[in-house]
């Protein structure tokens, strides 16, 4: 019984904290295939954290924080886009100023306004008829709402991009941008909108983790789960539905060690090392036979120009 | 004559476009303080005041250059060799515990012998840490960023690790290490300061690395893998071999930068050795160009800048997270330099051309 609802804990909270890694890992995906690179997942996260932890506590209604969260993020992406798409900068060091841009701007705005309420989580909302299956009808189908709608979005981004001829200008900028534009398609435009769907879905992943999970903010709370999220979109190879299993796995290794932390005497510096660890392990093994890569991916397109 | 005032023109518009872009960093920064609702004319002065006003205040400034100029450098290393090694955080992280353990652990060496084998673990630990991230780039082709990255996190647990099981004694109620033996101190330079003989270590160092980058032929071999992988590998350099040696220095350069915290600062080892110095170091770098001399000047003012910070945050009250803001602008709008440059020198000539019809 005891093992039954550890199992039990673990998977509940893997399905309900993968869901800020699968909503970022799936805008880097967008943005990768369109060949722009975020390394400032990290910083949009964070940002939108901030905002929608702000937002929540002023007004009190926690889908309009997750909407400002997500226009942060939003904002944050358009620099980013603006750099490296028109003027044509590195992406690795924009993204990374990105990020530390944002850490600074949520630590500053954080102590500076000085706000440490504690905010109500979101009210769990069970699936008639699919909640009465046993073990995983409790753990899966009792989540809050939120969940259920970014599970939906799984489902739709892997239309819109396999199905749609949208999707298939997206991988075109990633891939050939020259044969794209050839075709009379705005390469420019393209990536513009896959950077910014970026940051709004980071956002969106920051301002859940801040609200949804946590239930309030602290500096630097992201804690490179950003990072382990361009991990995710590596190990999904480009795929949502990968992507989706690879964001529970990571979620788990999560869970789990914060379990052993609680019911073992392992020094816990150890286990909170572990997810990290796995991520560069897991990227080392796939990226010696990775073959899904956008081929002009953190390449900036020049209008015309040379392939 | 034509090339003397074609070099000439290319000189102007590379200070020209590095005012610019510095320029656009001073302009969204003063905005930034208007819409917090400070005065940013009391906050530059304040800055300036806090980092350069008393002979303490300098010396704190110094003080905190010293760990920049250590991962600048670092930094500069490997990304001249194309490898954006963002570890320079836990690379410091692991440094100082190695360069704590042996000053702390190691009775009866003599004085300056002692220092140089904390420099030597520390210098060895970092560079090991970061040439394991230069050997999952060149066996597996992981993503050097993402490892890198992730590679400051672990560090910093593992640094967590063993201050907290191993070094701290039983009856510490806050996790710290005994103090370090008084052999393996770093002697004060300047008196009535706490400015420590790390910084003039740092100095050398760089000009160690300018040498290296400049004069030898392992920094030729460095400045070509980065430059071209195919043409490097073609002209007979041992590319993978090149990326490991420029990791291990790098993140051996960063574990130095610990080093000087545990010997000259603390004298012993905290949790929180660095204030993000690894990450300053990147913005640093990049003001600098990559070049270690120039680093020497940036990192000062990087110093300044943080040292500034802190004096802002206790006289006005601003959070000192202002400067992290202030350090993430100079690393954004110093992509534009080389851009700028460009635009400069291309209307320089437009212009030329056109009055050379009249």
């Amino acid at each position: 019984m005891v093992l039954y609802s550890a199992i039990f804990t673990i998977v509940t909270s893997t399905v309900t904290s993968a869901i800020a890694l699968l909503l970022p890992a799936l805008g880097e995906n967008i943005s990768e295939r369109s060949g722009i690179l975020n390394i400032g997942v990290e910083g949009y996260m964070i940002v939108g954290s901030i905002t929608s932890y702000l937002f929540y506590v002023s007004s009190g209604n926690i889908w309009l924080g997750l909407l400002m969260g997500m226009l942060a993020g939003g904002v944050l992406s358009l620099i980013h886009a603006v750099f490296c798409i028109t003027l044509k900068c590195n992406q690795v060091i924009c993204g990374i100023g990105i990020w530390l841009l944002g850490l600074g701007l949520s630590g500053y705005i954080f102590r500076l306004l000085d706000v440490t309420t504690i905010t109500e989580k979101f009210p769990p909302c069970p699936i008639p008829l699919l909640v009465k299956i046993p073990f995983f009808g409790p753990a899966f189908f009792n989540q809050n709402i939120f969940v259920y709608v970014s599970l939906a979005l799984v489902l739709i981004i892997s239309i819109i991009l396999s199905k749609t001829s949208w999707g298939l200008l997206n991988r075109g900028a990633g891939d050939s941008p020259f044969s794209t534009e050839m075709a009379g398609h705005n390469v420019f435009f393209i990536r513009y909108i896959s950077t910014i769907i970026c940051g709004l879905l980071s956002g969106l992943g920051g301002a859940y983790l801040a609200v949804g999970i946590l239930s309030r903010f602290s500096e630097g709370m992201t804690n490179g789960r950003g990072f382990i999220a361009i991990c995710i979109v590596i190990f999904g190879g480009w795929n949502p539905w990968k992507i989706l299993f690879g964001a529970l796995f990571f979620s788990f290794i999560d869970s789990f060690q914060l379990y052993l932390q609680v019911w073992t005497k392992i020094p816990y510096p150890l286990l909170i090392m572990l997810p990290y660890l796995l991520t560069i392990i897991v990227v080392t093994y796939i990226s010696r036979r990775s073959k899904n890569i956008p081929r002009k991916l953190a390449i900036p397109y020049i209008r015309g120009g040379a392939e | 004559m034509k090339n003397d005032a074609k070099g000439q023109i290319e000189v102007v518009a590379q200070i020209g476009s590095f005012m610019l872009s510095m320029l656009m960093v001073f302009i969204v920064f003063s905005f930034l303080i208007v819409i917090s609702g400070f005065n940013p004319v009391a906050v530059y002065q304040g800055l300036i005041v806090g980092a350069l006003g008393t002979p303490g205040a300098l010396g704190q400034t110094f003080i905190r250059m010293g760990p920049i100029l250590f991962c600048s450098l670092g930094l500069a290393v490997s990304f001249r060799c194309g490898m954006w090694n963002i570890g320079s955080e836990g690379q410091l992280f692991l440094g100082a515990l190695a360069a704590a353990v042996v000053a702390i652990y190691l009775p009866g060496v003599p004085k300056v012998i002692h220092i140089i084998l904390a420099m030597a673990a520390s210098f060895l630990v970092g560079g090991i840490w970061a040439g394991l991230c230069g050997f999952l780039k060149t066996r597996f082709n992981a993503n050097e960023v993402i490892t890198t990255l992730l590679s400051n996190f672990i560090a910093i647990w593992i640094s967590f690790y063993f201050l907290k099981y191993y070094l701290q004694p039983k009856w510490a109620f806050n996790p710290s290490s005994l103090p370090i033996l008084s052999s393996a101190e770093l002697p004060i330079i300047l008196k009535g300061t706490l400015l420590h003989g790390g910084i003039l270590i740092a100095v050398i160092c760089a000009f160690i690395v300018w040498f290296m980058m400049k004069k030898t032929s392992l920094g030729y071999s460095i400045d070509t893998v980065g430059a071209n992988k195919i043409a490097a590998k073609y002209s007979g350099i041992k590319v993978n071999r090149i990326i490991l040696i420029s990791m291990f220095i790098s993140g051996g350069l960063a574990g130095l930068a610990g080093m000087g915290e545990v010997l000259g600062v603390h004298h012993l080892l905290i949790r929180n050795i660095s204030p993000h110095y690894g990450f300053i170091a990147i913005a640093a770098v990049f003001i600098a160009r990559l070049n270690p001399i120039g680093a020497i000047f940036v990192s000062f003012f990087m110093g300044a800048i943080l040292n500034g910070g802190r004096h802002i945050q206790i006289i006005m009250g601003i959070p000192t997270h202002l400067v992290d803001i202030l350090v993430a602008l100079f690393v954004i709008f110093m992509l534009l330099q080389p851009l700028l440059a460009k635009k400069i020198i291309t209307a320089w000539f437009t212009n030329f051309r056109k009055t050379g019809e009249d």
